[in-house]
This record gives structure tokens, sequence and C-alpha cells, in this order.
């Protein structure tokens, strides 16, 4: 077996202290390794994709993934497992886990699933969110907060100082706070 | 891409061939230079256009190809009828829309400041804007399927005032379900009167691009 090189973490923030993250990219950040410790985990523009952020509180590691299809129909992207929804929720417990994350401790939030093109048969949003929230339960994580649906692209921040994420719909002025 | 039933979901990187790329970007040139004349002689205005480009990327880096990460633009998003594998999308910042709006129109300006989403747009703007982006895939398709001997019918266009990112979402996530590569014959087009800059981006799948080359082939003995 030759081994497939994969980069589909972000491990580089940019110089407002943001891991910016693309579709099927994934970041994890270790509030004890002091070097993460003020990061934000940002996305830009999350239309139909849906943003799993799944954290433990009390061990301060939290995890976020940019999903962009619902159902991997059992074919495996060696490069970008991180684009399904069932891969993505599954591998960022398993890393949240090895880095040292209680699955007790663990809680989920979800962001995204929009439709932007409310005319096209684009039913893709709706799916993402349903197949994340499956697989969270079937992970047994407990689902605590959700924003999903709507019409409109989000912005969304993960701070992880305070845990707090930020969510603005497009042509909204301000980020909303929401936990 | 040489062999004729290639499989493509083994994800392998797609490569074309020199001359399969000047085709593609003849496609690309035909139907987007059919498409400007006729924008053209609706505004009356002068318009230049690049030459097009075809990029081979994967599937995360088609919004970073037509523009920064956080830009909000109008985009124009033409499916075909009957072939669910192609689409067009058509890309412009938000100020040349309402550029083009106030232009075409006397009365009912729209003020650029007061836009936040498509629907903030009066139904008058709308429906130009949703005219003009029609008529461009129109008349681009109609160029590819009168060179291809196919039948390429757009059907009713959507209109959104989004993230770039977000309004490519839906795109990607059509054909990424299986290749981690996107096809993109894309063209920019400029009107130096109106300030306007716009992209034309043509989707095809994988399929429908070994398709066009074996139809040109077989047409023009290449």
């Amino acid at each position: 077996m030759d081994e497939v090189k994969r980069n589909d973490r972000i491990y580089q923030a940019n110089d407002r202290g943001e891991l910016l993250l693309p579709v099927a990219h994934y970041a994890i950040i270790n509030s004890n390794n002091k070097f993460s410790s003020k990061l934000k985990i940002v996305i830009y523009g999350l239309g139909s994709c849906v943003a799993p952020i799944i954290y433990d509180k009390k061990l301060k590691i939290a995890g976020m993934s940019h999903v962009l299809v619902p159902n991997s129909r059992k074919r495996e992207s060696e490069v970008y497992p991180h684009k399904y929804a069932d891969h993505s929720v599954r591998l960022l417990v398993e890393e949240l886990l090895n880095h040292g994350a209680r699955k007790e401790n663990l809680v989920a939030i979800i962001v995204g699933g929009a439709k932007i093109f409310r005319h096209q048969d684009c039913e893709v949003g709706a799916r993402n969110v349903k197949i994340v929230k499956n697989e969270l339960k079937k992970l047994n994580i407990k689902l605590i907060k959700e924003d999903t649906g709507g019409f409109r692209g989000r912005i969304i921040e993960f701070n992880s100082y305070n845990f707090s994420v930020s969510v603005k719909m497009t042509g909204n002025p301000y980020f909303k706070g929401m936990f | 891409m040489n062999d004729s039933n290639q499989d493509y979901s083994n994800n392998k990187e797609i490569k074309l061939t020199s001359e399969q790329t000047d085709i593609l970007k003849e496609l690309g040139n035909i139907g987007s230079g059919n498409a400007i004349t006729a924008l053209s002689q609706l505004l009356n205005r002068r318009i230049e256009i690049s030459l097009t480009s075809i990029d081979i990327v994967p599937f995360w880096k088609l919004p970073y190809l037509l523009g920064a990460e956080d830009l909000e633009v109008f985009g124009i998003l033409s499916k075909i009828k009957g072939k669910n594998d192609i689409r067009l999308l058509q890309i412009y910042p938000k100020i040349s829309v309402i550029r083009i709006i106030n232009s075409l129109t006397e009365f009912k300006k729209e003020n650029a400041d007061k836009i936040r989403v498509a629907e903030d747009l009066n139904d008058f703007s709308i429906s130009i804007i949703l005219e003009i982006g029609n008529i461009l895939a129109g008349h681009y398709l109609s160029a590819l399927a009168n060179l291809l001997s196919i039948k390429l019918i757009p059907d009713v266009p959507d209109l959104a005032l989004d993230n770039i990112t977000a309004l490519t979402n839906c795109i990607i996530a059509k054909y990424s379900q299986k290749l981690d590569f996107t096809i993109t014959i894309e063209t920019t087009l400029k009107i130096e009167e109106l300030e306007l800059d716009g992209i034309l981006c043509f989707v095809p799948s994988i399929e429908t691009v070994d398709r066009f080359l074996k139809v040109i082939s077989a047409k023009f003995n290449i």
C-alpha cells in the first residue's frame, strides 16, 4: 500500500490569527498548547456546505471541518475525506480523541446548509445537515446548538479562548453571538 | 483522457493534451464571443473580453480562481434542460450590477448601499439582471450547440447575491461527489465606461468534456 499524502488540516494562521478553512479541510485547536490558544477558526462563505464544530470545553480541545457533500456512497476520497459528511464527523471525533479529549465531554454545534439559489433543485444543504446530525447521533455526541437552513450564506467564526461561535449572515452588518 | 472507456472515478489527476486544451479554449471563446456581442448590442457599449482560460483545479480552489474569498458578488446560475452535468455561472461584482441596472432604467434607480441581499432589489431590477443573464447564457450555449450539433437550451436562470465561496458551493457539490477535480472554462469581460468586470464560468462535468472532444474530433477530423 502506498501512502497517500494528505494535507487537508489547516495549521497556518494568517496575520489576524485566523485559521481559514477551505472546503473539505479541517482544523483542530488544542488550547493546552500555548501556541494555539488564541486562534480563531473562520469560514468565509458557508453556502450549502455544513460546518460541524465539536469540542471538549473542559479539556479545551476543539475541531471544526468544512463538509461539502452529504454521502460518500461508500466511496473513499483518499486526499479529501472531509468533504463527505459521514466521514468527516467520524474522523473529526477520532482526531479529537487522539488529542486527548474525553468522549463524554464532547458536544457539537452545526452551522450551514443554506440554499443559495432558491429555484434550483439544490437540496445538498438540507441533506448535509441531516447526515451530520445522524452521524452525531450514532456517535452519541450531544448537539447543543444549530444554525442551519435559510437562503443566505454565512460567515462563521470559532473563538478558541472562550469557545464561542459567532455567525454572520450575508447582508447582515454584524456578527451575532451564538454560544 | 485518450482512453475512450476511461473510468474517471479513480480520482487520478486529469491531464489534457495541448490540442484538447486548445479545443476547449476555442469552445469557450466562441461561446463567450457570441454572448458578449449580444450584451454589447443590448447595452450599446464596447466590451473587452479576455482570452478564455481552462483550469483543472482541486474542487476547493474554485472560489479562489474567481476572486477573493470574502468578496460579495452577484451570481447568475444557468442550468441546461435535460442535461444535469453542465452549469454556466456568471459572476459580477455588486456595484457593477447596480451600474448596469441604473444605466438601463430611467426610473426606479437602485442605491448600492441599500442592497444587501438579492431580494433588496426591486422586481424590475431583478427582472433586468436575470434577463441579461438569460441572454448571455442563451447565446453562449447556442453557439456551442451549433458547433457541436447538439441541443443545449438554458433553463430559467437563478440569481443570488452572496459570498463567492457560498455561491460556488452548490456547483462543486454537484461535481465532487466522485472526483477531486473540477474543470472550468472561464472568460472575463470588462466594460470600461461602466467599470464593470464579470466572469463567465462554464463548468462541465468530465464526462461532458470527453463527449464534446469526441464530437469535435469526429466532426473536424482532428
